[in-house]
């Protein structure tokens, strides 16, 4: 199963984790529910949506956005849902690692944020309209009247909050790949502490597409299910009658550290993360690569990075989105870099139950696959039903499975042909 | 085996010009690219000073037309840079495509307001009231449904990968200098690692539009009066915005020897450091832009006191000039001061496409014999000396990224005499 170029540099665990969904609100509830295959989709209430063509999503309900806001002053009137998801992420992640803040303030330990775009405030922008014509003026005033919220929240609003809030002093990204961009922050850490560059890292991402523009401009795309009156199980990955995505949110920070210190501080160690592959489809910037040339050689490097063959991975977290054209890709490229072995392996996709959750998608399914490995179960494709002859593997339907296998390849592939895989690997003391 | 990194190939887009040669030849003559520019709203704010290219025809420049109905500004200004780039670099065709990487700095997604403006418009009832029913019936069927691609930070990226076929890995760091300098570090990090052979790295960005002055504004960044002063000068009253592009083609030694590339300069090394200290927009705490150049000296394996030439970030703003200033000058003793150059004072500031140009410009000014604009110092608190013009030899260049957010970054490039 290893392959002739074994990987160097120093091994990397996950110490600590952290995740805000719509199926649960920190790991206990977000392993139970994924376990018990529950869908997060319902009505959208974070606006008014019932005008829209799309009035479902998977919110994150049981997070109350105002009293986070008012929680401390450096949050103070912030409103962008994702960076309230971020900063409650971390501090899932940092106060479960056990990591102490002398660590956090150490120059070798790094802060690495997947995101995916500002999110505007539309009726704010229209209160500046006057006579149906914009006034820029009045915008202005507005704008700069003391106390506004801000018209658009900058990508790095979270990474700059978790900065001063804990003396961050190391490296700080800000990734903004699209929906590989959580997973590729992920996979970047794990590099940069392979060459010796880093020894701890606070991974993942952030992300809420949950708004007039978000919900507007993924619809005009026609990238999302307008089949409304199914709500949850509008969500179909892999399913002959999926017809398009539903937009989730939410947020997923992982602790990443060397082997050797987390077993020095004896830390609790989740997993190891052995892989990661990086491509491009290159291709066209509306749709895959029509082969999946870029998500196979995605794996495929991922696969080399870790010194294995594709034999040695016995469980896919798939990109799943529930749309028909990447649902079928990804099943070819998987078929293509595992073979005929592909059949048997079990693939899910956990968008089917939290959404597309864009920028924090990969870092959500990461931890998502990591309960693989915590519960022994593969959490299941929810809403699996009608077999579609293109995508024929195994989608481990409706229920979730026992398992206990060694090693997960986890998939996210972003709009604009942008590829992340990552694999991770089971821990075992001895 | 850490494979050392060339720069082979150089393309930019900028107020002073479309090329290299014409961006070093205007900034020898310290032409400024400056003026007012009547962008949409433009009354509306206490200036409208910006280095906008205005002599720009992108439709005439990007053959590919499917691309380009998709492309934002940024976009349209990324993908000219990094095609001439890989013009300049004489690379044709004749790299691994999936040992090809892209890594790009972006800035804030700001110059949409045109587009959001119609949605805006008609999500307004008779009293004036915005209407989520009417946002959803009326007003986003008069939205451009590509919208989208014209938003997302990482489209830049995707363009040019399509265009040359980049398959490789890729990233995208965002939005100001800092996070947009990493790109061009990590790009140099997996070539010296032997993960791929060659990148196209650099930054692009656009803030010559009303949104853009209002969330400067906003973030006191701006300069109140649009005079675009020198920076240091007792003028200077904040920050020019400027738009552009620069990319560079990097490759290890290896792939650039096998071809025979002309290598312009080599990436010795680079480091970034988060200010925890400031609650601030623009640099306020010197040590941590202290602890950015050393770690990056540190990284290229030379003494600060080899380097020649700092491209600074200064742009204008007190504070924050005089925050680099402070801290250049604890770092690098007084009788080994390297010469500083501001490049926005020409441009305006360039934001996330800063530190790519500033990099192309130092690694063209090696190939060199004439002059580059650095800058004048103040030596005391009143004093002005103009500095020498000519880099005399100059061999190590640093350059800062420091301005604005809480990434501060700095990369160090050498002069390659063919050893």
């Amino acid at each position: 199963m290893e392959n002739n170029s074994a990987p160097e540099g120093r091994r990397v665990v996950v110490t600590g984790l952290g995740v805000v969904s719509s199926i649960g609100v920190g790991k206990k509830t977000f392993y139970d529910a994924l376990a018990a295959g529950e869908s997060g989709i319902h009505e959208i209430t974070a606006f008014d949506a019932s005008s829209f063509p799309v009035k479902i999503a998977a919110e994150v309900r049981h997070f109350d956005i105002n009293r986070s806001a008012e929680d401390s002053e450096d949050v103070r009137g912030i409103f962008d849902r994702k960076v309230h998801f971020g900063l409650a992420a971390f501090d899932e992640a940092y106060a479960s690692s056990g990591v102490s803040s002398d660590a956090l303030s150490d120059a070798r330990t790094a802060l690495n944020l997947g995101v995916s775009l500002e999110s505007f405030s539309i009726d704010q922008i229209a209160s500046s309209v006057r006579d149906h014509r914009m006034d820029f003026a009045r915008l202005y005033a507005e704008a700069m009247r003391a106390g506004a919220s801000p018209m658009q929240t900058p990508l790095d609003t979270t990474n700059r909050i978790l900065v001063r809030r804990y003396g961050i002093t190391g490296m700080n990204f800000v990734n903004s790949s699209a929906c590989a961009a959580s997973a590729q922050a992920i996979g970047h850490s794990f590099r940069m502490m392979r060459r010796g560059e880093i020894d701890l890292a606070f991974c993942g991402g952030m992300d809420s597409m949950i708004n007039p523009l978000g919900v507007g401009g993924f619809s005009l795309l026609g990238a999302l299910s307008t089949s409304n009156d199914l709500l949850g199980v509008a969500m179909r990955p892999f399913d002959a009658r999926r017809n398009g995505t539903v937009l989730g949110e939410g947020a997923a920070v992982l602790v990443l550290e060397t082997l050797e210190r987390a077993l020095a501080r004896n830390a609790y160690i989740h997993a190891e993360v052995i892989g990661f592959g990086s491509s491009c489809d290159a291709y066209k910037p509306t749709d895959p690569d029509p082969e999946g040339l870029g998500a196979v050689q995605a794996m495929n490097s991922a696969l080399h990075s870790a010194g294995l063959t594709s034999d040695a991975i016995e469980y896919i977290n798939a990109h799943g989105t529930s749309t028909p054209k990447n649902d079928e890709i990804e099943t070819k490229a998987i078929k293509t870099v595992f073979g005929s072995r592909a059949a048997r392996i079990p693939v899910s996709s956990t968008k089917s139950m939290i959404g597309h959750c864009i920028a924090a998608s990969g870092a959500i399914e990461c931890v998502a696959s990591i309960s693989a490995f915590e519960r022994n179960v593969i959490p299941p494709t929810i809403n699996y039903v009608h077999k579609d002859h293109y995508c024929d593997l195994d989608y481990v339907p409706n229920t979730a499975r026992v398992w206990t296998g060694d090693r997960i390849l986890t998939n996210s592939f972003g709009f604009g042909g942008q590829n992340a895989s990552l694999i991770l690997q089971r821990w075992r003391s001895h | 085996m850490k494979h050392r990194v060339a720069i082979t190939g150089l393309g930019m887009v900028s107020p002073l010009g479309h090329t290299i040669e014409d961006n070093y030849n205007r900034l020898s003559a310290r032409e400024r690219g400056i003026a007012r520019f009547g962008f949409n709203g433009h009354e509306a704010l206490p200036h409208c000073t910006c280095g906008a290219i205005t002599e720009f025809h992108p439709s005439s420049l990007i053959d590919n037309k499917r691309l380009f109905k998709l492309m934002n500004r940024e976009s349209q200004l990324a993908w000219i840079a990094a095609s001439r780039a890989i013009t300049d670099s004489r690379i044709d065709d004749r790299y691994v495509k999936n040992r090809m990487g892209v890594y790009l700095g972006t800035g804030l997604t700001s110059g949409e307001l045109d587009a959001l403006a119609p949605i805006a418009e008609h999500s307004v009832d008779e009293e004036g009231e915005f209407s989520y029913r009417l946002l959803g019936t009326q007003a986003l069927a008069k939205c451009n449904p590509l919208l989208s691609f014209k938003i997302l930070p990482n489209m830049a990226l995707s363009y040019i990968a399509i265009e040359h076929q980049a398959q490789g890995p890729n990233m995208v760091f965002t939005p100001w200098p800092g996070n947009a300098l990493q790109a061009i570090v990590e790009a140099a990090r997996s070539i010296q690692s032997g993960e791929i052979d060659c990148a196209l790295a650099g930054g692009c960005d656009s803030k010559t539009n009303y949104v853009s002055f209002l969330t400067l504004e906003r973030l006191g960044l701006l300069s109140r009066t649009g005079r675009g002063a020198t920076p240091l000068s007792p003028l200077a009253d904040g920050l020019i915005p400027g738009e552009g592009a620069a990319c560079l083609f990097l490759e290890s030694f290896e792939h650039a020897a096998q071809r025979n590339a002309r290598i312009y300069s080599e990436i010795l090394g680079g480091a970034s450091a988060s200010d925890c200290h400031s609650e601030k927009q623009f640099p306020s705490y010197a040590p941590v832009l202290e602890a950015a150049m050393r770690s990056a000296c540190a990284d290229a394996g030379v003494e600060c006191s080899q380097i020649d030439c700092i491209c600074t970030s200064m742009n204008s703003h007190p504070q924050g000039d005089a925050t680099e200033l402070h801290a250049i000058r604890s770092v690098f003793e007084d009788d080994r001061m390297p010469a500083l150059a501001a490049l926005s004072e020409y441009t305006g500031d360039l934001m996330a496409a800063a530190p790519a140009y500033q990099t192309a410009m130092c690694a063209y000014a090696f190939t060199q014999k004439s002059h580059f604009p650095f800058l004048s110092v103040p030596r005391g608190a009143d004093a002005h000396e103009r500095s020498d013009d000519t880099h005399n030899g100059m061999r190590t260049a640093l350059i800062n990224a420091f301005s604005i957010g809480t990434t501060k970054a700095s990369l160090v490039i050498g002069h390659f005499d063919g050893e």
